[in-house]
């Protein structure tokens, strides 16, 4: 069974009375444990796809399914039940928390929502902490009084609340700098094995892709252009775009020749 | 050659914390200096302090601050402002953050090159569509006539770059610029900034985690750790062979489309104001030898061609 089935997910928004299709019939699965990396320009669609995904935006057509169940239209008591199996992890760790709500109070929050006993989410918060590599201590601190990716890694601990068998994770290591960002990968990896979880990843940076996922879904103008596992694509591309945008990328050699590509007007 | 920028042993604070240490950095005309390091190593600060954006809280307690001759530390607010914009350009990390969201971006820009003189409207509308179009924006019109917000953060990014290049600034200081870009427009928008060096001969001072943008785009390297700069050199000296380990650290750290694996660097930095013995990434160093713990004296240690470290000890 699949963690994720999107079978033919349409997005159409309209403005000024014209409409616009932001994500055009895209189907792809997740596998359980299995890393997938979203990829595109921006505005391509991976973060309408991705909200969609996460029931954030309804779909104009096509079905989400989330570990065989269908979710593209639950509501109420059972679409919160579907929220314990997933879980989104944002982009800006610090804006993603109440800045007047210690961390712990936020993470604990997620458990006492699902109905657990208030003692009981206490003592899972800093097991989930002690998971993320975070020091107990931490509970007690404001998002101010810590750093990107100390942040990061508490909004991993409250995804990882419910138990979820998927995360999405929008850009979640594009604002953190190298090293941080080599740490969270490493921290995204040990779960992804220790818990099997899958991971739905959107990401810019190629090379992160590369290193990170199993499979690899590239998007152009809301279409899927090419799909495949992430050394496939991103070692042997077979379509014009996703080579565009690998050819993009800078070498890190300083040594290696670099060319502006030819860019489609 | 006298440098268009110079830095002398800077040490700036915020509210008594010491955040910058002993930084000495040059750059001259036409050049592009990368400054590398983990968040937190006081990259961005340095940046504020050359442009005299410390803020109420900041302060300079030593050092020397030149631009083109002009001490930037003792000036005149008036004077600065007239530098601003005009000779010193500055592009900020969060786009969105850097430009009114109630004026519409067109008004933005005139209203910027208005603070530095008269300009004829209409050529002034020109230039700075075609700068637009050359950043990829083809619907100049539209963007001029839109509020931040109707716009992307990649969209607002490259209009804050065009509006920190269209008065042809000396020297461009600018903080992570590319960072919230994707590939494609990236690629784009540094190519579109090495044109505006080659063209106007603009010395730029790039803040960046972005290791593929540093070694294709900058002549020199600084490498920040813990507010001090602990290693300096030409591109290919510091990418090839770095001599500190957190350098070398740094450079694993970094993912790649093909060969390698990337390996983070275990630990965190030492916490601002805190004291700590000898070197500040001692802690987190996998050849530290004891000596590193107690005291010692940092002082640069010259492998030649300018390249220098603070490592007494280097990698090699």
């Amino acid at each position: 069974m699949y963690v994720l089935e999107i079978e033919n997910l349409t997005k159409e928004f309209s403005k000024n009375g014209r409409k616009f299709k932001a994500v055009d019939d895209v189907s792809f699965t997740i596998d359980a444990g299995e890393c997938c990396g979203l990829v595109g320009e921006s505005g391509s669609g991976k973060s309408t796809i991705a909200k969609m995904v996460a029931r954030l935006l309804p779909p104009t057509s096509g079905t989400i399914k989330l570990l065989g169940e269908e979710i593209t239209y639950l509501q109420g008591k059972r679409l919160r039940q579907a929220y314990q199996k997933m879980a989104m992890v944002f982009q800006m760790p610090k804006d993603s928390f109440n800045p007047r709500r210690k961390l712990g109070s936020s993470i604990q929050e997620v458990m006492t929502n699902a109905g657990i006993h208030r003692a009981d989410a206490k003592k899972r918060t800093l097991e989930l902490l002690d998971l993320v590599e975070l020091k107990r201590e931490y509970a007690d601190r404001f998002p101010h009084q810590i750093s990107g990716g100390e942040c990061q890694r508490a909004a991993l601990a409250r995804a990882l609340a419910g138990n979820p068998q998927l995360l999405i994770c929008d850009e979640a290591t594009s604002a953190l700098d190298v090293s941080v960002q080599a740490q969270i990968v490493a921290l995204l990896k040990r779960l992804q094995q220790e818990l099997g979880l899958s991971y739905l990843m959107i990401c810019h940076d190629l090379a992160l892709v590369k290193n990170l996922c199993d499979t690899v879904v590239v998007i152009q103008g809301g279409q899927l252009v090419e799909t495949g596992t992430a050394d496939a694509v991103i070692g042997n591309p077979k379509q014009a775009y996703t080579k565009l945008l690998l050819e993009s990328v800078f070498p890190v050699d300083p040594t290696e020749t670099w060319v502006l590509p030819e860019y489609p007007r | 050659m006298t440098p268009i920028l110079s830095i002398q042993q800077l040490d700036v604070s915020y509210c008594g914390t010491r955040i910058l240490n002993d930084v000495t950095l040059a750059l001259h005309t036409g050049k592009i200096l990368g400054v590398v390091g983990e968040s937190g190593s006081g990259k961005s600060t340095l940046l504020q302090a050359v442009i005299g954006l410390l803020g109420d809280h900041g302060r300079i307690d030593h050092g020397k601050l030149e631009f083109d001759g002009i001490d930037l530390i003792r000036i005149k607010k008036k004077d600065m402002r007239r530098l601003r914009g005009k000779r010193l350009g500055m592009v900020f990390q969060h786009p969105g953050a850097s430009m009114n969201p109630i004026r519409k971006i067109g008004v933005q820009f005139l209203e910027a090159l208005h603070a530095h003189g008269d300009f004829d409207k209409k050529e002034v509308r020109t230039r700075i569509l075609n700068m637009l179009s050359e950043l990829r924006l083809t619907d100049g019109e539209r963007i001029l006539n839109s509020y931040p917000f109707e716009l992307s953060g990649g969209m607002n990014q490259r209009v804050a770059i065009a509006l920190a290049m269209v008065l042809h600034p000396e020297l461009l200081l600018a903080d992570e610029p590319t960072s919230a870009l994707d590939v494609t427009v990236q690629a784009q928008v540094v190519r579109q900034l090495m044109d505006l060096r080659d063209h106007f001969g603009t010395a730029m001072m790039m803040v960046t985690h972005n290791m593929g943008v540093i070694s294709y785009m900058v002549d020199q390297i600084a490498v920040m750790y813990a507010g001090r700069v602990v290693e300096y050199g030409n591109k290919l000296d510091v990418m090839k062979h770095p001599q500190h380990p957190y350098t070398k650290a740094l450079i694993a750290a970094i993912p790649q489309l093909h060969g390698r694996k990337m390996v983070g660097i275990p630990g965190q930095p030492p916490v601002f104001g805190e004291p700590y013995a000898g070197c500040p990434f001692a802690a987190r160093c996998t050849s530290a030898r004891a000596a590193c713990r107690q005291e010692l004296k940092l002082v640069p240690n010259d492998y030649g061609n300018g390249h220098w470290t603070l490592c007494p000890y280097g990698c090699d």
